[in-house]
């Protein structure tokens, strides 16, 4: 379990960096990989940190 | 007649003391009680979410076309363990991730468990909450919570016991469970702490 509160708290960090939602964040995230747009930090297509910050940029940008 | 009044527009931080703080702590939950259970839900890093009150549509566009909602009140159990009453599914459902159980007593797959979540099925919908009580978890040094619906289902929140989540970030950064409401956001955990602090309101 320590594993997914590290997960949890790494994107609910970068979602305070860019000032977004994290909840929402995270079932963008989700939705991402659900639709094949897949992260390469392991084989569950999750993301890398670096990723992440993209991809909250990203959120960001299309909200 | 006794009552406990709450201003739930004053931002409070309680380490837990005794029985009057989860009294206090209780109050505070207590706004639960009566809103309708909507759906829950496996969402990033498989953090289970249940959704009460009055739905509304997700913020982003591509979420929206998906029709991704969330409740007014939302129950995060931020990674901590769970075990979970469900009538419409006639079942127990338990988090072994955290309580460690024989494994032959757990055989549902991860496609399983998200179908258990899906939308509605959990309780029953629109089934108000009709008890919502925290207790100290001794054995975790934590603060558990206990929640029913009038449909007879419910579900046990289980915090980690300390030093179960030993990693270099901040222990403070992440509570054991969280509810948030139109008026705030409470936090409860790590360990026999909690804080509520009221929201400006989003407009």
């Amino acid at each position: 379990m320590g594993q997914r509160k590290r997960d949890i708290r790494e994107i609910r960090a970068i979602a305070a960096e860019f000032g977004i939602d994290p909840r929402e964040f995270g079932d963008y995230i989700e939705e991402c990989k659900s639709g094949g747009d897949r992260g390469t930090k392991n084989d569950r297509g999750d993301f890398t940190l670096s990723e992440l910050r993209a991809k909250a940029a990203e959120y960001k940008e299309t909200l | 007649m006794k009552a406990t009044v709450v201003d739930l527009k004053q931002s409070r931080q309680h380490p837990l003391l005794g029985q009057s703080d989860i009294r206090d702590l209780q109050s505070v939950i207590a706004q639960l009680i009566g809103e309708p259970f909507l759906f829950a839900r496996l969402g990033y890093a498989d953090e289970l979410t249940l959704h009460f009150g009055t739905p509304r549509l997700a913020k982003h566009p591509r979420l929206r076309a998906k029709g991704v909602r969330y409740g007014s009140y939302l129950l995060g159990l931020c990674g901590s363990g769970w075990l979970i009453k469900s009538i419409p599914k006639d079942r127990l459902i338990i988090d072994d991730s955290q309580l460690e159980l024989d494994p032959s007593l757990s055989n549902l797959d991860e496609q399983a468990v998200r179908s258990v979540f899906a939308e509605g099925e959990l309780f029953r919908a629109d089934t108000p909450v009709i008890a919502a009580k925290p207790f100290e978890l001794k054995k975790a040094a934590g603060i558990a919570l206990r929640l029913e619906t009038a449909d007879g289902s419910g579900i046990v929140i289980l915090p980690a016991p300390a030093g179960h989540d030993d990693d270099e970030l901040d222990h403070d950064s992440l509570p054991d469970w969280e509810l948030k409401t139109p008026d705030g956001l409470l936090r409860v955990g790590s360990g026999l702490q909690w804080e509520w602090k009221s929201l400006p309101d989003e407009g």
